[in-house]
């Protein structure tokens, strides 16, 4: 393209600057004769400025294609092992949330499990034959992204609807999340279980005191430390740097798990602010259940490494028969049963277990149990161990610590916790440590790896006789159920609440029953085909098929009290 | 990822861009010490800052990029003229300045700029399997490549003319002084390179600008020095609205700066400066205009290109101080992201060319009425600071004696590219496995 | 050649030895580098050491406030007639004439041995990019030699100033030229005409031969002994020495360190060296292969030209594949296979898998290439030069445009 001479003339002498550096020469030259620029044949700039049209257009085109291409959530339920190892952004509910260090604490592991809202989040299973059986997502959250949602305060909490993006993987058997970074998990929607933690400081605390209120220190410095609480301060007094001043208010932190720190370390740390009664003083109340509540920010003492008091450490795992061969050499001592039958209810805290499949000693070094041969986890109730209801103290250890309501006579459990003995009784026995707070039953030291009874309902009695038919022979599991009527030691009737339908139960012992007492029943629901009416038969043996909610007696003459109540004529069947 | 994030990362974007045409009026400052400069201001207020996705700092971070690898050559050009009293050879864009029309030399860079913008948006996307291919095949030997630059740096250093004397001795000593001086240059700044990596006096929080005082002391400063000595006068500048461009300039230029961009972005330790000597070989560069639009490509390519490998799904190859220090805060890991880093990419490349007329002209008037020396003068106090601020009195140490090293190339006309043994040397040494047994010998191991 | 050309062809020679990519992978071997310094050795002997021990004895001086063509046609056409007369040999420098820090005043001097004549003809002003992109706007050859028969070599050198890159109007308007006569025969080994232009100015020498013509070399200190057969000899044992273990020497067990150099290092240095001076034999000047036992240059097969881009990048291509391919094939795991030869077992260390690998890697990665730029430079050239086509540097000149494929020499 040419570029026209500012100035044209016919006549050829005529000066006409020169369109790169400005200074004239004849117009009628092709070449300045000052830098030697060409007059014509040069580009525009305007013309190279169309140039940067195209890249918009691509800006453009780009823009469009990350909104298009905006991740999507995809509903759990969907997945399926042909996404295993694809990288997938899923949305949910937090059902549940479990944080902890690893053994070697070198960094966090949180896992949550994420239900598909499209579900309900509710967790519950639909009735058989309808509906769709809602499908959880275990996510974890390892090493440095763990300790980067507890630094940044974002671990989800029970209740939270989250979207997570991870690695997944399925499996048979398994269904997980890994994520990948700390980014990957975005709160949508807080749960109302939230709590927020307000941060202060050690000295500001003293000062103020919020009682009962949320609070966080986010940077503290380790002064002592007991079993189960430790002492703390602000960072930047004398001590840090070893001098002699004043030294600065400290404060204890009860109820986290200590172990592998010490004096000097930096400690982030939460917890509810309350006073401590004994000494007057106040206290930051914390769990050690929460890996969330004490976080290690930097390691500046030389504490060696020592086990933790989490039910995660290397345990000997031993069998029940060496256990009640040799008592005095595990007394004391954190053991784990992983394979033991559950005999019978033993009391309302207690039930009563025996091996498995035969005595085995392997003490922690991970070297595999051998099983004697012919025995089986599939026929837990049949073939090896003692008959329920028989009691065996050469092969029967009492399990204290659990709710027997939970477990059925046969069920296969691994179990962990102190071996001690009882002085009262004379016996050894294993208690399993308390979960605190309100007792649920399951806890994390007693696993249940194969149920006697696995398809048991749970349901009221409302629903029994509502439609009998379809719990007919099914393993039922009323949970709260009133007794209206004790008519002998094997029959009573109960009902969910007084005044309503009842239904019978047959087989429980009701010696330390008493007519409006809240029990939970378990049993099948059968046919009483001579009298033509439905009722709940509790299987022999099972000691804990009626159990008083609250704690009234028990079998063996443990616990508070014994029978009370007027005794009622047993019914001969 | 709302729309409403992808509104802001553009905003971030343009506003990534007028902060790097402000701060590309300060000649000397180097893209990464801008860059240090904003992660310092980042992570001061991160807390502050927690809730904001890390997408829109890395959109801004990367509008800075593309604008200022576009715009801050300009500054320098018209800002830091050349007394010809210091070079033996007089480059073409100082010569365009000279005869009053360095903003044809701007636009002619900014042409290859563009060029190279377009390659790294609608090539590098759909390259990234030849990329990984070659990425893969040139792992193991980054650093006999390193070694093999070097050795072309070292060898192909000749002397212009053929020496003064009546003897064939006096002519060999005449012209091996200048020689020598640049083997001097070379040693010394590779000395220089292994002590910092090996024992630096920087302090350990601000060891990811531990080559900044480096890098300012060799090339900033002594620019600055030679500014100051300076008796030039800068014509008044025409603003010219063509620019001559023949067949062969765009490709013939354009190829050699693409080539030396993106081999000094996949191999570390390299830098534009010895790649384009190389590439302008193999590609037979002739002409000042080739040389120019060359430059552009070259150095938008090695800055914008390296960064852009981090981002290319599959590569993740983290060179550069941009991409190095982007990844402390952001990975990319989702398709949608990766739209959004082109999209950026190709919005700040056009917006600076767009600006690019107006910043050279804004410069032409600066220069007319403010005293060039003035623009150094702020340089050079701008960048002490800087120094201080970031890596305190031990960085002003280190970057004291460089500038003494600095200083010698232009003194004996010897070439400024052997400076950048100060990061080939301890580079190729390291990755050769060489570099624990040298350092023992300088007592540093 | 350009010297970075020579400079990677060394390093292709280099990963041709295993033994130079065994010690890559298992010791961080330095070989391949080492050959690049040995493919770029001959310049950097010459340009280092050989132009400034060589003596001249006669220099020739135009002073831009004196522009006399006169002084350059006399010196040479004098050096012609003494060389003859004395048979002795004679040494002529033409010195640059460096207006500025930009600017050179170039010249040209044209010997004519039909006519025997010398004429000198003063240009305009250049810069150094000027003077290199010359010969993007060079007329054909012929072109030029028609234009001399028509107009006589001031004329035609005059127009061709005006009309190749450089400072428009800043020729001499008159007084620009002057012929000398010689009366010796002569034999030219280079160019008939040669331009004084940047950095240092040409040299001359002037020697009568066995037939007694007077024969001329242009620039006689390069590629002598520098580019012969018998230095990359001397090339070998050096290599040798460099990868031999000092420490051995140091501590004066001198056999044993004689003794502990990488043959292959030997065999890379003086193959290398040889290869740089095989590719400068493509040009004109030649070298001089067979020093000692030959004094002067054999001249070149005149296939191309140093700075021909199309012999640049083709030979730098070459080389960077040769080295893509070799790197690739020794690797442990190898970075990529080639189509039709991956279904072949084996991989690259069965002969099979190997040669059908390197027949696919030649196809794509050398004939396909070549043969797209050779028909794009065609395409190109046929283009540009088309009857009545103007040259696009000047105004109102009809020289023929050559394009960048000159029929000087490129392939």
């Amino acid at each position: 393209m040419t570029v026209p001479a500012d100035s044209e003339s016919k006549n050829g002498n005529a000066q006409s600057p020169c369109p790169s550096c400005g200074r004239e020469y004849p117009a009628s030259e092709g070449r300045c004769r000052f830098c030697g620029s060409a007059r014509h044949g040069r580009t525009p700039t305007r013309q190279l400025m169309l140039w940067t049209y195209p890249l918009l257009l691509a800006a453009a085109y780009h823009l469009i294609a990350a909104w298009v291409a905006r991740p999507h959530y995809q509903a759990i339920s969907s997945l399926s092992e042909s996404d295993t190892f694809k990288r997938v952004r899923a949305q949910g509910r937090v059902s549940r949330v479990r944080t902890t260090l690893d053994a070697y604490r070198a960094g966090a592991l949180i896992e949550f499990t994420v239900l598909d809202e499209s579900d309900g989040g509710s967790g519950q299973m639909k009735p058989r034959g309808g509906g769709v059986k809602p499908v959880p997502l275990k996510v974890k959250a390892e090493g440095r992204i763990g300790t980067q949602l507890i630094e940044e305060d974002r671990v989800p909490v029970e209740g939270d609807v989250i979207g997570v993006v991870g690695t997944l993987y399925i499996g048979t058997g398994y269904r997980v999340l890994a994520m990948n970074s700390a980014a990957g998990c975005e709160l949508l929607q807080a749960s109302p279980n939230r709590i927020s933690y307000d941060p202060w400081t050690v000295k500001a605390l003293q000062g103020a005191k919020p009682l009962g209120k949320s609070v966080v220190i986010q940077r503290a410095v380790m002064v002592s430390r007991g079993r189960f609480d430790v002492t703390i301060r602000d960072p930047g007094d004398a001590q840090d740097s070893g001098g002699s001043g004043k030294p600065g208010p400290t404060l204890t932190v009860f109820g986290a798990d200590p172990v592998g720190l010490g004096a000097g370390d930096v400690v982030s740390v939460r917890g509810e602010l309350e006073t401590y009664g004994k000494s007057g003083g106040f206290q930051i109340r914390t769990s050690y259940k929460d890996a969330a509540n004490l976080v290690l920010l930097e390691k500046r003492s030389t504490a060696p490494f020592e086990q933790p008091t989490s039910v995660h450490r290397a345990v000997p795992r031993v069998s029940v028969a060496n256990l009640l061969k040799s008592p005095k050499a595990f007394s004391g001592r954190l053991v784990k049963i992983v394979r033991a039958r559950v005999v019978t209810c033993q009391s309302r805290f207690s039930i009563l277990v025996t091996d498995a499949d035969g005595p085995t000693v392997d003490d922690g070094d991970g070297s595999p149990e051998t099983p004697p041969s012919g025995a089986s986890e599939r026929n837990p109730s049949g073939q090896s161990g003692p008959k329920p209801g028989r009691l065996d103290p050469e092969r029967q250890l009492l399990v204290f610590g659990v709710d027997p309501t939970q477990y059925d006579p046969g069920d296969l459990l691994r179990l962990e916790g102190s071996f001690e003995h009882y002085p009262k009784g004379d016996s050894w026995q294993l208690k399993i440590p308390f979960s605190g707070g309100r007792r649920k039953g399951v806890t994390r030291n007693v696993r249940r790896i194969l149920a006697a009874i696995p398809d048991r309902k749970t349901t009221t009695i409302a629903q029994l006789l509502e439609d009998p038919d379809r719990f007919a022979g099914v393993h039922v599991r009323i949970k709260n159920a009133v007794i209206s009527q004790i008519h002998d030691e094997r029959l009573l009737e109960v009902s969910d609440v007084p005044g309503k339908p009842t239904m019978k139960v047959f087989g429980a012992s009701t010696r330390f029953l008493q007519v409006g007492q809240q029990v939970t029943v378990r049993g099948r629901f059968i046919q009483y085909a001579s009298e033509n009416t439905w009722e709940i038969k509790v299987r022999g043996g099972d000691y804990a098929a009626v159990l008083p909610l609250q704690d009234a007696g028990h079998p063996s003459g443990r616990g508070s009290g014994g029978r009370t109540g007027d005794k009622n004529k047993a019914v001969k069947r | 990822m709302s729309s409403l994030l992808l509104i802001g990362c553009a905003g971030a974007t343009v506003l990534g861009v007028f902060v790097a045409a402000l701060i590309s009026l300060i000649p000397g400052l180097h893209i990464y010490n801008v860059i240090a400069i904003t992660m310092l201001v980042y992570f001061a207020i991160m807390d502050a800052m927690s809730g904001m996705d890390p997408l829109l700092m890395t959109s801004f971070l990367l509008g800075m990029v593309v604008a200022f690898s576009m715009l801050f050559t300009v500054s320098s050009q018209y800002f830091q003229p050349t007394d010809e009293s210091f070079r033996s050879l007089v480059l073409p864009h100082e010569r365009f300045l000279l005869e009053g029309r360095a903003h044809e030399a701007v636009l002619l860079a900014g042409v290859g700029s563009l060029v190279a913008l377009y390659a790294i948006v609608f090539l590098l996307p759909v390259m990234i399997d030849p990329i990984m291919t070659f990425s893969r095949l040139l792992q193991p030997h980054h650093y006999w490549i390193v070694m093999t630059v070097i050795a072309f740096v070292l060898m192909t250093e000749w002397p212009k003319d053929h020496g003064v004397g009546w003897t064939a001795a006096q002519r060999l000593q005449d012209g091996w002084v200048q020689l020598l001086m640049g083997y001097f240059s070379f040693i010394g700044a590779g000395i220089l390179g292994i002590v910092v990596f090996n024992r630096t006096l920087v302090p350990l929080d601000a060891s990811f600008q531990s080559l900044m005082p480096l890098f300012v002391g060799l090339f900033a400063i002594p620019t600055y020095i030679m500014t100051f000595l300076t008796e030039t006068r800068v014509p008044s500048q025409h603003h010219c609205n063509s620019v001559e461009i023949q067949d062969l300039d765009i490709p013939r230029g354009s190829l050699s700066g693409l080539l030396a961009g993106i081999f000094a972005a996949m191999n570390p330790g390299l830098t534009p400066g010895p790649t384009l000597l190389m590439t302008g070989h193999i590609t037979a560069q002739s002409g000042e205009r080739q040389f120019l639009i060359g430059g552009g490509a070259g150095r938008l390519m090695y800055y914008v290109g390296a960064l852009v490998l981090f981002f290319l799904p599959g590569v993740y190859l983290r060179r550069g101080g941009a991409a190095i220090n982007i990844s402390l805060f952001f990975v990319p890991e989702t398709e949608a992201q990766f739209h959004v880093i082109t999209m950026v990419i190709a919005l700040s490349g056009a917006l600076s060319f767009l600006m690019l007329d107006r910043f050279s002209l804004v410069c032409a008037r600066l220069v007319a009425l403010i005293p060039y020396k003035f623009f150094s003068a702020v340089g050079l106090v701008l960048l002490t600071y800087l120094v201080y601020r970031v890596t305190g009195p031990e960085g002003l140490t280190i970057m004291g004696a460089a500038t003494i090293l600095g200083v010698v190339p232009n003194v004996w006309h010897t070439r400024r590219i052997n400076l950048l043994a100060v990061l080939l040397v301890p580079i190729a040494l390291n990755m050769g496995g060489y570099g624990p047994a040298v350092a023992k010998i300088f007592a540093l191991y | 050649m350009k010297g970075i050309t020579h400079f990677m062809s060394g390093v292709a020679v280099a990963s041709c030895f295993p033994q130079a990519l065994d010690a890559i992978f298992a010791s961080r071997g330095l070989l391949l580098p080492l050959g690049g310094v040995f493919g770029v050795m001959p310049d950097t002997l010459d340009f280092r050491i050989a132009r400034y021990v060589w003596n001249y004895q006669r220099v020739c001086r135009i002073d831009e406030g004196n522009l006399d063509p006169r002084v350059a046609a006399e010196a040479m056409a004098q050096a012609i007639d003494d060389a003859a007369r004395t048979g002795d040999l004679i040494t002529l420098r033409l010195d640059v004439i460096r207006v500025s820090s930009s600017y050179y005043r170039t010249y040209l001097v044209y010997v004519d041995d039909q006519a025997k004549e010398v004429t000198a003809v003063i240009g305009s002003l250049k810069t150094m990019s000027q003077v290199m992109e010359k010969s993007e706007f060079m007329p054909s050859s012929a072109s030029v030699r028609q234009r001399i028969q028509k107009n006589g070599p001031a004329q035609t050198f005059k127009e061709l100033f005006e009309s190749l890159p450089g400072l428009p109007g800043s020729t001499p308007g008159e007084n620009y030229s002057y012929t000398a006569k010689f009366t010796a025969d002569i034999q030219n080994t280079y160019y008939q005409e040669t331009e004084v232009g940047i950095f240092s100015g040409p040299d001359f020498a002037f020697d009568v031969g066995p037939d007694g013509k007077v024969r001329i070399d242009f620039i006689p200190w390069h590629r002598t002994w520098s580019h012969s057969l018998l230095m990359g000899l001397f090339m070998g044992p050096v290599a040798f020495l460099v990868t031999a273990k000092s420490s051995l020497l140091f501590s004066g067990q001198i056999l044993a360190y004689l003794a502990s150099g990488t043959p292959a290092a030997f065999f890379i240095a003086v193959i290398a060296f040889w290869v740089h001076c095989f590719e400068d034999q493509t040009g004109h000047l030649g070298s001089n292969l067979l020093w000692p036992f030959t004094a002067k240059r054999t001249p070149g097969l005149k296939w191309t030209t140093a700075a021909s881009p199309v012999s640049n990048i083709g030979t730098n291509w070459l080389a960077f594949s040769t080295i893509i391919w070799n790197v690739n094939a020794h690797a442990p795991e190898p970075a990529f296979t080639l189509p039709w030869a991956w279904n072949l077992p084996g991989g690259f260390a069965d002969w099979t898998y190997y040669l059908s690998s390197l027949g696919v890697y030649v196809l794509l990665a050398i004939v396909i290439p070549y043969s797209a730029f050779f028909v794009l430079s065609r395409f190109y050239r046929s283009f540009k030069n088309e009857p009545g086509m103007m040259n696009r540097y000047g105004d109102g000149n009809t020289f023929e445009m050559a394009g960048f494929a000159a029929d000087e020499g490129d392939l």
